[in-house]
């Protein structure tokens, strides 16, 4: 079963990681450089986002064929993932502010 | 299963004298007696009951407040009583009524569902149930002695920390909650298993109804997300009562961790109140529309994808709080996420409603899912609203958010349990509901509802603050109140027509119910008894009432699994979770005192620790731990020879190791475990974040010899338990005997160590925040090392009582899974303890 749950995984992780690192930041202000007009902290977040969305499609394209049986063999790999797409549109979503937001204050 | 499977229906007839021995294994206890029974459709329908005595009483507490509001400068009732009235409504609406009200549904109508005969822990049920009615009514009762919390259902420190409130009545929240909660995690347990092995065979998951999915995944967020509020109040009811300094900002604490272990848990509540209430829609909807419903895979996905992104939305709740705009941002488009699943399921039912191939005219519960649409989509919407950050700003605790919450939670699950309530009350009745009553009931709802709540968005724009008790006139917010007090009556009106309805038609039965009124499609319409259908079908599609003809008949003549009672007493059929094979039979628990005592004993501790009556508290528990034991005792009956399951068939009646149904539930508990861990390390972390300065240097940390010697200690008892495990075999008593008092020593002496180590330091927990942090975490090792011990002496005492052997060994294999957590668990606290602070920066 958890193989066919691996994107919402990735995303719970992703998300925790996230939040979790930039709590860190704000609370534990260190000096701080920006490249293109971005906090370097901001660039990690979108970093931990393509490592995450990467590591969604990979999980996905080689377990696709090895998940288990139930009933309809197309069920569980649809379910896997569709799963997989819900999860990175979020992953993406919750990416986006870092284009437009400061990481603190 | 010993044969190759024979098809079904199998058209031999069933020997005579097989329906009169299912009929004497699930015979009703009589006379005061009655209470013992564990079924489900009995605990069932109590359950339900309760649930449905508190949304009454909530819903008088709701209108008591309407009418101090009814009129500015009112002063009908004073603020002390008003704070304990918005805050019992709360509480006992969220933890009394909606949680209990859809596990009550899932425990009497899953198992018909699936084609089981009963839960696979039918004692735990009886238990959940009775440890939440004792507890629950006594702590409503906490309203008529002025002692009933009034710090806001979520109690935020440091309102409701002793400097504040210092009487009992927070206190009774605490302990009071905390421990119904637990009621909710066994229930929860006990659902994802019977969800998960005890389905009709042939019903792999893709042919599951979608109402299983969801108590499933419901299941799944209970046992995440309900820890982190247990976590939550024994932290604050630490600080309370021993003035552990978690919350208090001068000593390093931060009431802000009681927001985040609240919400962390109160978010996916919501869901965990809604996502049921979709799921009785999923199932009411292909009834009333009389066709499969469009778009199952997709809903499937939109429920497992909430399950998830609803634990993503914590912090929306606390957007007002400070915390770094760029993280309230990630809150913000996980609120939006989640919307896209919620959508999913709603454009769904549109589209199974507009291809109906019946629908006219409307029946009750196709109208109160009508009312269900409008209500949820509109509350949806507004929660589109607040969850934007600059927007929540500014309606934060008025009105606003008021009628946001109400608009999704009466929508969400108030509506679509009336629509359960009379589409499965011929499932559970000699008679239907009226449709006459039901449409009047209906429409006062719907229109007391609307006029009720949809003001208050008006009222909370223009400024009307939540929780207060009364308003001066010159706001200009009475016309509005006054409408909105109306509308509060008009619901309380519909409600009554309910209860008349029920009182005039309501007939319990499991035998002679009303029947499939509705020519709905699935299990839990075929004919039953108290042991639910006379033998479980053979499914091979969605809608086996629709697509199997003849399936009806076949069941009630016993063609189909297990259509007797072969070992004499109550049993299941156990199939495999993805595919729905026909694994074992499971011999299930009757009726017993245990589970009552248990859960009277488990309820009395609790609120008799409340009041401090200690030596009487210890009593009760004394009482719990006995009936727990006696209740396990007779569980475990070993493996006889395969029995007759019909067709042909034989199966056995056991099985052990990691196939039986004990394993998986204690896996989960396990879940449930790893989940307090991760609450408390959070705190340990989140502290750490927010107060560096109470964090020890490296250097004024005790020294690491101790640590070394207990994380030793774990290791080499939990290898000790593993080697003494081994051997499935043969039977290796003296072995056993021997080696289980050292290890568990070992164990025990380990948490010690660590606890003896931090206090010759000089570290005391009242000292500051990260010194509460530290003990809470020894102390939960400590409680684990306890019960683990509780476990091995359970063991040794089977052992010595002929009760244990190498085919009979649940009781050895769940002390040695426990055993093994508690030892990971502790090496990673000291890690956490003893390496965390000594990290470089």
């Amino acid at each position: 079963m958890l193989s066919v749950l691996a994107g919402p995984l990735i995303w719970a992780l992703h998300f925790l990681l996230i939040y979790v690192f930039n709590g860190i930041v704000c609370a534990r202000p260190g000096p701080q450089d920006a490249w293109m007009g971005i906090a370097l902290s901001s660039w990690a977040i979108i970093a931990f986002g393509l490592a995450a969305l990467a590591a969604m499609a990979l999980i996905h394209l080689r377990l696709r064929h090895r998940l288990p049986q139930a009933g309809d063999p197309r069920f569980l790999p649809w379910l896997a993932g569709a799963l997989s797409l819900l999860s990175a549109v979020a992953i993406v979503w919750e990416t986006i502010p870092v284009l437009f937001m400061p990481p603190c204050g | 299963m010993t044969e190759a499977p024979r098809t079904f229906p199998d058209p031999l007839d069933r020997p005579a004298g097989e329906l009169e021995q299912l009929r004497r294994a699930w015979r009703r206890p009589r006379g005061w007696h009655a209470i013992t029974e564990v079924n489900n459709n009995f605990i069932g329908l109590l359950y339900l009951g309760t649930a449905m005595l508190f949304f009454l009483l909530a819903g008088v507490l709701a209108l008591m407040m309407r009418t101090q509001l009814a009129v500015p400068d009112n002063d009908l009732i004073g603020h002390s009583l008003y704070n304990q009235l918005f805050t019992m409504h709360g509480t006992v609406m969220m933890f009394l009524f909606a949680v209990p009200a859809v596990e009550a549904i899932a425990v009497l109508l899953l198992p018909n569902m699936l084609g089981a005969r009963d839960l696979p822990f039918p004692r735990l049920s009886a238990y959940a149930y009775w440890a939440y009615a004792v507890g629950g009514i006594v702590f409503f009762c906490s309203i008529f002695a002025g002692l009933a919390p009034d710090g806001g259902w979520f109690m935020y420190p440091p309102l409701s920390s002793s400097a504040y409130s210092p009487a009992v009545n927070a206190d009774f929240w605490l302990l009071g909650i905390g421990f119904i909660e637990i009621s909710a995690i066994a229930g929860a347990i006990e659902l994802a298993l019977g969800i998960l092995r005890t389905r009709a065979p042939g019903m792999s998951l893709d042919k599951m109804p979608v109402f299983a999915w969801v108590m499933l995944v419901f299941s799944g967020m209970v046992i995440i997300a309900f820890p982190a509020v247990i976590v939550g109040t024994a932290l604050l009811e630490l600080e309370r009562a021993f003035g552990l300094p978690f919350f208090i900002a001068d000593k390093g604490g931060d009431p802000l961790l009681w927001q985040h272990l609240f919400w962390f848990f109160g978010h996916p509540e919501v869901y965990i109140i809604f996502l049921p209430g979709a799921g009785m829609v999923s199932m009411i909807v292909p009834a009333m529309a009389g066709r499969p419903l469009i778009g199952y895979r997709l809903i499937v996905l939109a429920v497992v994808a909430t399950g998830f992104l609803s634990f993503g939305l914590w912090v929306h709740h606390m957007f007002a709080t400070g915390i770094p705009q760029l993280s309230i941002s990630f809150f913000s488009a996980a609120s939006m996420a989640v919307s896209v699943p919620t959508g999913i399921q709603i454009f769904a039912w549109i589209a199974t409603i507009a291809a109906a191939a019946r629908l006219r005219p409307l029946k009750t519960p196709a109208l109160f899912i009508l009312g269900f649409f409008f209500i949820f989509v509109l509350g949806g919407l507004t929660g589109v609203m607040v969850a934007l950050a600059p927007f929540d700003l500014q309606a934060h605790d008025t009105y606003f958010v008021v009628a946001h919450l109400h608009y999704v939670l009466f929508g969400g699950m108030v509506f679509p349990l009336f629509a359960a309530f009379y589409y499965w009350t011929p499932f559970i009745s000699r008679r239907a509901l009226s449709e006459r009553l039901g449409r009047w009931a209906f429409w006062l709802m719907f229109a007391g509802f609307n006029i009720g709540f949809f003001p208050m968005h008006f009222t909370g724009l223009a400024g009307m603050p939540r929780r207060v008790y009364t308003y001066p006139e010159v706001y200009g917010w009475g016309l509005l109140n006054m409408v909105s007090t109306v509308g509060a009556y008009l619901i309380a009106a519909g409600v009554l027509v309910f209860l008349f309805d029920l009182a005039r038609n309501f007939r319990p039965t499991n035998t002679g119910n009303a029947g499939n009124i509705w020519n709905a499609g699935t299990l839990e319409w075929l004919e039953t008894g108290t042991y639910g259908p006379r033998s479980i079908p053979a499914i091979s599609s969605r809608e086996p009432l629709w697509d199997q003809p003849g399936l009806a008949d076949d069941v009630e003549a016993g063609r189909h699994y297990l259509p007797n009672a072969p070992t004499g007493r109550r049993s299941t059929l156990v199939t495999s979770a993805l595919q729905a094979r026909p694994q074992y039979v499971l011999d299930l628990p009757g009726p017993g005192w245990a589970p009552v005592l248990a859960a009277v004993g488990t309820a009395g501790f609790f609120l008799l620790l409340t009041v401090k009556m200690t030596m009487l508290a210890a009593a009760c528990g004394v009482l719990a731990i006995a009936m727990i034991w006696r209740w396990l005792w007779d569980s475990d009956p070993g493996p006889s020879a395969p029995v007759d399951i019909g067709g042909g068939l034989r199966a056995p009646v056991h099985s052990s190791g990691s196939a039986s149904h004990s394993w998986w539930a204690a896996i989960m508990l396990l879940m449930v475990n790893g989940s307090i861990l991760g609450s408390l390390v959070f705190t340990y972390l989140f502290l750490w974040t927010t107060s560096p300065d109470a964090w020890p240097a490296a250097g004024a940390l005790p020294g690491t010899a101790l640590p070394l010697a207990a994380g030793a200690l774990l290791l080499a008892s939990s290898a000790w338990v593993a080697w003494m495990g081994r051997g499935r075999r043969k039977e290796r008593r003296p072995r056993l005997h021997a080696g289980l008092p050292p290890a568990l020593a070992m164990l025990l002496a380990s948490a010690g160590l660590e606890a003896y180590g931090q206090w010759e330091f000089g570290l005391r927990p009242q000292d500051s925040a990260y010194a509460a942090a530290v003990y809470a975490l020894i102390g939960l090792q400590c409680v684990l090392a306890i019960v683990v011990c509780w476990m091995a002496v359970f063991t040794l005492a089977r052992s010595l009582a002929g009760k244990l052997a190498p085919q009979r060994r649940a009781s050895l294999d769940t002390m040695a899974l426990f055993w093994h957590y508690t030892a990971a668990q502790g090496l990673a606290i000291l890690a956490l303890i003893h390496g965390f602070p000594r990290l470089p920066g």
